[in-house]
């Protein structure tokens, strides 16, 4: 139940800070991070995976209300959530990820670092894509996946050193 | 049947993605086309509340560059009633356009579809289609309307499309945004015997009910004559959009009735 309530206020309070700070930040006019993702990246690995790929759409449906984006981010986060135990059970043996004491918190830091910067640049890939959404602005779609996922990076190794990384 | 059912549970976590993939993707496809009113949208009334809450501590802080503003308006509005003579003063209820001062609570401009959203609704009558203004130009169009909050399309969405015309020489065209720079924009459909010069002036057309004719909107900055027609004409802006506070919202009274006959005349 507490864990609960802590997913649920990391829900509200990411969101805030996305739709009312970091989607206000237009560095050198068009970067705009989006460190929300955080939450779709560290949901418990052991809840249920069907809520968590609801709660991946809700949040990323949140996010379009506020910046009316139709559905892209809903789209984006529950293609993330998708993927994620995949991307894990590529950076590691099937085996341990299975084993029931694994955590995302508790992984090595270089395979963390891994896991956020792959799945932050295919969330920002996908997003930029749809927001585009011709074949023709490959050039443009890149440039904004590569400078925004470096500045949302930054903030997620922040966010996860402070919140999230527990040694173990 | 069995078999069939025991399949349909094994990808069951597979049908849950693809469902709200698909219900995703269908959101997306409604936003993308231009007019019709979204289901997602700020100006729900959660959203709006929130951005109205934390958008005042924001305007603040540009407190003293509106009140600036404000006085030049006023000076310029006092200034051009001074030239008329007194028995033609305003008579508001003759007028064709009633302006609607809004507050803007959320403001983009760094993406490719950029929306603001107002602090007026429905409730002051605010209705989709309408223009939106500020002193010194064209903002954008309203889209989205409930009880209290309205969603704008800005011009800088690559999907807006604005008629302009010349300001000496009331050529027509249509202005668009090719989500490059959110200081300019561009304009298409030139016919080709208009002349365009750097540094004319661009003022909406009035050929739309959206906008009054002559509301300023920018200056002509780059011009590409290739091929006995247009190539290329940009507009710099005279709105700093990523500066944007007080604006109008532009209610036509005889816009229903401009719609009904162009619509009775394409019929035909």
């Amino acid at each position: 139940m507490n864990e609960i309530v802590k997913i649920s206020l990391t829900f509200v309070l990411l969101v805030l800070l996305q739709v009312l700070v970091f989607n206000n930040i237009s560095l050198l006019g068009y970067i705009s991070p989006m460190p929300y993702i955080l939450w779709v990246l560290f949901f418990p690995l052991r809840r249920n995976k069907f809520l968590y790929l609801l709660g991946a759409f809700f949040i990323g449906l949140t996010i379009d209300f506020f910046s009316n984006s139709g559905g892209i981010h809903a789209m984006v986060c529950v293609f993330i959530a998708y993927i994620r135990l995949s991307v894990l059970k590529l950076l590691f043996q099937k085996k341990d990820v299975d084993f029931s004491s694994f955590s995302i918190r508790t992984m090595p830091t270089i395979k963390l670092t891994y896991y956020t910067i792959i799945l932050v640049v295919i969330h920002h890939f996908i997003v930029f894509s749809l927001e585009f959404f011709e074949f023709s602005k490959i050039g443009n779609i890149l440039k904004y996946t590569f400078t925004t996922s470096l500045l949302t990076l930054f903030l997620c190794a922040i966010g996860i050193s402070l919140f999230i990384k527990k040694s173990k | 049947m069995r078999q069939l059912f025991a399949i349909l549970y094994r990808l069951r976590f597979f049908i849950v993605f693809f469902l709200l993939e698909s219900i995703a993707m269908g959101l997306i496809l409604r936003n993308y086309s231009y007019h019709r009113s979204v289901f997602v949208n700020s100006a729900s009334f959660i959203t709006g509340s929130i951005y109205e809450q934390f958008s005042s501590v924001r305007d603040y802080m540009y407190l003293r560059e509106e009140n600036r503003l404000l006085n030049e308006e006023n000076a310029l509005l006092k200034t051009q009633l001074a030239r008329k003579p007194k028995e033609d003063q305003v008579d508001t209820t003759s007028q064709k356009y009633r302006y609607i001062p809004a507050r803007i609570i959320n403001n983009n401009y760094s993406k490719q579809h950029n929306f603001l959203t107002l602090d007026v609704g429905s409730r002051v009558g605010v209705i989709p289609d309408l223009g939106v203004v500020n002193s010194k130009g064209i903002i954008g169009v309203v889209r989205n309307v409930s009880n209290r909050y309205a969603t704008v399309i800005s011009i800088l969405n690559v999907n807006s499309k604005i008629n302009v015309r010349l300001k000496k020489s009331s050529h027509f065209g249509t202005m668009i945004w090719d989500g490059k720079d959110y200081t300019k924009t561009q304009i298409i459909d030139m016919p080709r015997q208009a002349s365009i010069v750097k540094g004319d002036t661009v003022v909406t057309s009035g050929k739309s009910a959206i906008f009054p004719e002559g509301i300023p909107v920018g200056v002509i900055n780059e011009v590409r004559f290739e091929d006995k027609q247009y190539k290329k004409v940009g507009v710099t802006l005279f709105n700093d959009m990523t500066s944007i506070s007080n604006v109008q919202v532009i209610y036509n009274r005889d816009k229903k009735e401009q719609q009904e006959i162009e619509k009775a005349t394409d019929n035909e």
